[in-house]
């Protein structure tokens, strides 16, 4: 069974097609990053021009990739939410009309669903039922127990931003390029960690929720009384600033396992793809106990891999056939996700 | 040529959405629908329908007429798209028609017309057009700016919100459906220009930049 799946949710328009039996044979990724970086942050407008320059002609390449045309695939899987409307209905229009012309049955996919069953794109598979989930991107920072294909439960997330928004808004102060993460990255590889001391916002509650708007202040005023905001400085300020946000993912995805009693921990999301978050989970993990589950880096941020991949296990669950009552839905909630 | 050899399928989501298929036998029918939200998903149906009316499958489809804009930014690019998708695999011609030229055709004038779309934020799309083609470039400019053009007679299918002295409306005789049929036929038998090249992306015609662009260009001019 071959699955193609579309990924327009936000900046990256992607498409890739995941065989059954030999796992992903063609992939493709075209990032928006460049386009969006002088606006400091994603137009949804320009993100939606784009999309709909690049997807025809990147699905005609994947397929091409692949040496298959559109009638060797048995389903499309399509990102319909959450995220920006009008780049959702790029990928959602064009998947539905190359669907009904070549009579494959179209399947509507959770952008976090996709991320959720990221690490089964690895060799090691996905870990058994249930795990826990940090997903921790630009939009999202969540902790997620997943107990089976659509049976999730959100135990834990931010109350205000989320952790990858923290790094961008960070990077701002730093006088940094958009996207925020990466630059802060490799600047805090050159910086002293301890040289401040940032606050590590609900850390000491009881629940396993997140709040990141502090750090950005707290970075600022650092920023301000600093004396000289000379380069050391601002790579001082960004490896505290990574320590700060890592130290409080790490601590609080240790909680939700312990106290939801489950021994696998997944991340997910473009921020998993932080070297230094990586490294500490490795450690933390470790020390309790627990299987850490880490997708490669190009599963971490947004792809089509894993919506082809969780496209296939959806249709393997029955969901092809699902009724053709649905569409783009930027606010999409995971919860409102039925079991396969 | 002065007769189509095979079923032409045309589509235009500049005012509600529109679609025509074009018979050989001159047979032609049409369907519409009003609500713009609905685009994306009730679109396919009323393209499949089409079809069905004429007992044909997609494969018998010999070429595509679209109207690109300008207009809604979103309902261009869903018609875009779903033109996108339905030819990923027919790969046949897809012809460009103009929403301007549409809405004149509509005016069912032989004299120019300029043809005139609210474009919301101040702003107007505009094109003097004579029969089927646009005499002067499809533009996006403010009131204020087209008032410095002599007055003439215009069509529009949208509420004009200012008042143009000296200008004179032109009532819209025909509905968009058949204005789409026209200017489909014409753009397929005699305008060659409209037809895209087959490794070109169909895109709508926006006339302006995003609201970013412009506040970022404002910034740094």
């Amino acid at each position: 069974m071959r699955i193609l799946g579309i990924e327009s949710s936000c900046d990256e328009t992607a498409v890739a097609i995941y065989d059954s039996a030999a796992g992903i044979i063609a992939e493709a990724v075209d990032s928006q990053i460049a386009t969006h970086a002088k606006f400091g942050g994603v137009v949804p407008e320009i993100a939606s021009r784009e999309h709909l320059q690049v997807l025809p002609k990147l699905a005609g390449s994947v397929l091409q990739e692949a040496a298959c045309d559109w009638s060797d695939i048995d389903a499309i899987a399509v990102t319909a939410g959450p995220g920006l409307m009008g780049a959702l209905l790029v990928g959602v229009t064009f998947a539905r009309s190359v669907g009904l012309v070549n009579a494959i049955p179209v399947l509507p996919i959770h952008h976090m669903e996709g991320h959720l069953f990221a690490p089964g794109l690895s060799p090691e598979g996905l870990p058994p039922f249930p795990f826990m989930s940090l997903l921790v991107s630009g939009g999202h920072t969540l902790l997620i127990r997943v107990d089976g294909l659509g049976q999730y439960k959100v135990v834990g997330q931010t109350i205000d931003d989320a952790a990858g928004e923290c790094f961008d808004k960070t990077a701002r102060v730093l006088g940094l390029p958009y996207p925020g993460g990466p630059e802060i990255a490799r600047l805090a590889k050159l910086g002293d960690a301890a040289r401040f001391k940032f606050p590590r916002p609900m850390l000491n509650k009881d629940n396993v929720n997140f709040s990141f708007s502090g750090l950005k202040t707290a970075v600022m005023y650092a920023a301000k009384d600093c004396g000289a905001f000379n380069d050391q400085t601002k790579a001082d300020l960004a490896a505290c600033t990574e320590l700060a946000i890592a130290d409080v993912l790490v601590k609080k995805a240790i909680k939700a396992c312990l106290q939801e009693d489950v021994k696998s921990l997944v991340i997910a999301g473009g921020v998993a793809a932080n070297v230094t978050l990586r490294s500490m989970l490795d450690k933390e993990t470790s020390k309790h106990q627990l299987n850490l589950y880490v997708p490669s880096p190009a599963y971490c941020t947004d792809n089509a891999a894993m919506i082809a991949y969780a496209g296939f296990l959806r249709f393997k669950g029955g969901s092809a056939a699902i009724s053709d009552d649905w569409d783009a839905n930027p606010r999409w909630k995971l919860q409102e996700l039925r079991p396969a | 040529m002065n007769h189509l050899t095979s079923p032409i399928l045309a589509l235009d989501t500049g005012v509600g959405a529109s679609a025509a298929l074009l018979m050989p036998d001159g047979q032609h029918i049409s369907a519409s629908m009003i609500n713009a939200r609905a685009h994306s998903r009730e679109l396919l149906p009323l393209l499949a329908n089409l079809l069905d009316r004429k007992s044909l499958a997609w494969a018998d489809i010999g070429g595509f007429a679209v109207g690109t804009g300008p207009g809604s930014f979103t309902g261009l690019r869903v018609a875009c798209a779903t033109m996108a998708g339905i030819n990923a695999s027919l790969k046949q011609p897809i012809y460009q028609l103009n929403s301007l030229v549409m809405t004149a055709i509509q005016a069912d004038v032989q004299t120019p017309v300029w043809s005139l779309e609210d474009a919301r934020s101040g702003l107007v799309y505009t094109a003097e057009v004579t029969g089927f083609e646009v005499a002067t470039t499809s533009k996006c400019l403010s009131w204020d700016e087209l008032l410095a053009y002599p007055p003439a007679d215009f069509a529009s299918s949208s509420e004009v919100p200012v008042d143009l002295p000296g200008w004179s409306q032109i009532e819209l005789k025909q509905c968009r459906e058949q204005s789409l049929i026209a200017y489909a036929l014409f753009a397929v038998l005699q305008q060659p220009t409209s037809l895209l090249p087959t490794d070109a992306c169909l895109e709508p015609l926006y006339l302006q930049p995003s609201q970013a662009e412009k506040t970022y260009a404002e910034n740094h001019s």
